[in-house]
């Protein structure tokens, strides 16, 4: 990359008022500090507690979906893992985003598209019915959290959650999320 | 009593058995909830199970916790929910004035349990 690539990058980052952007191995440490970022950064521009907490609430949920699910993982020498994914948040006019991405296994993508396509298309009401089902039942097989991450953010979401698969290579496919506060 | 200190991704949990008052404090959002959870909620569970007509109180006071950690409150207030046949349980949910979204998971808790006395408190 020569500076004026990276000058570039630079810039394109700063058009589209990114409060926060990260690309590389994410870990639970990172995932604590960046938190701490954006409570100072947030607090520093007198944004609503009820706004900041729903940011964090999102930029975790995300953050915390690569470290337990992206393919790209390593260990580092402490032998904790690391996951690689890419996460933003963002202002546009008076809304945050906060976004991510990482690659998914491709036989992953129908149930997880199936998941999201239906929340996506779901009232606030339908959501929390869903939502208080998940939270009586067992988690999903294969998920490590709750199960629950998506359906709570499509409710704190001020519009639709988005969200795409491009082709990457044969085996995986290339997750994008992005949800509105 | 045993007293569980927070650190960064774990609140503060205060468990008195004998007097039946217990505390949560702080954020809630550790890498792996249910290694964190399982060795405290499985004897706290057993415990509440075995109460008769005792007063039993739970303080809240969270300012941030993840879905997994929902969960793990979910399934808390399910047993409250549970002992309140038997015994008389309050839960005290704090939350800053301004934080709305600790105030709307409170909400979401208490439409979950019947008999237990459930109050707000803005902080």
């Amino acid at each position: 990359m020569t500076l004026n690539d990276f000058r570039t990058l630079k810039e394109m980052i700063e058009t589209k008022n990114v409060i926060f952007c990260y690309n590389g191995y994410l870990s639970q440490e990172i995932i604590v500090a960046v938190s701490s970022m954006i409570k100072g950064k947030l607090s520093a521009d007198a944004t609503k507690m009820g706004i900041s907490q729903k940011v964090l609430y999102m930029f975790v949920e995300q953050a915390q979906n690569i470290t337990r699910y992206s393919p790209d993982q390593i260990q580092n020498q402490e032998e904790a893992s690391m996951s690689y994914g890419s996460v933003a948040i963002g202002t546009e006019g008076d809304k945050f985003y906060i976004m991510c991405s990482n690659r998914v296994e491709k036989t992953k993508v129908p149930a997880l598209r199936e998941k999201l396509e239906a929340l996506s298309a779901m009232s606030q009401e339908e959501l929390k019915v869903l939502y208080k089902e998940k939270m009586r039942s067992e988690a999903d097989e294969g998920s490590k959290g709750a199960s629950i991450g998506f359906i709570e953010m499509a409710r704190k979401s001020s519009e639709p959650i988005e969200f795409d698969f491009i082709e990457n290579d044969e085996t995986f496919d290339c997750f994008t999320l992005k949800v509105v506060i | 009593m045993k007293t569980i200190p927070a650190t960064v991704t774990t609140p503060k949990i205060v468990l008195d058995t004998h007097t039946n008052v217990y505390s949560f404090e702080g954020e809630s959002y550790p890498e792996d909830v249910n290694a964190f959870f399982d060795p405290i909620m499985v004897p706290l569970k057993t415990h509440l199970k075995n109460q008769q007509d005792s007063n039993i109180q739970f303080d809240f006071f969270l300012t941030y916790f993840n879905s997994a950690s929902t969960k793990v409150f979910f399934n808390l207030f399910s047993t409250l929910d549970e002992i309140s046949e038997f015994n008389t349980v309050t839960v005290n949910w704090k939350h800053h004035e301004e934080d709305d979204t600790a105030e709307e998971f409170g909400q979401d808790f208490k439409e979950e349990i019947n008999n237990v006395q459930f109050n707000f408190i803005a902080i």
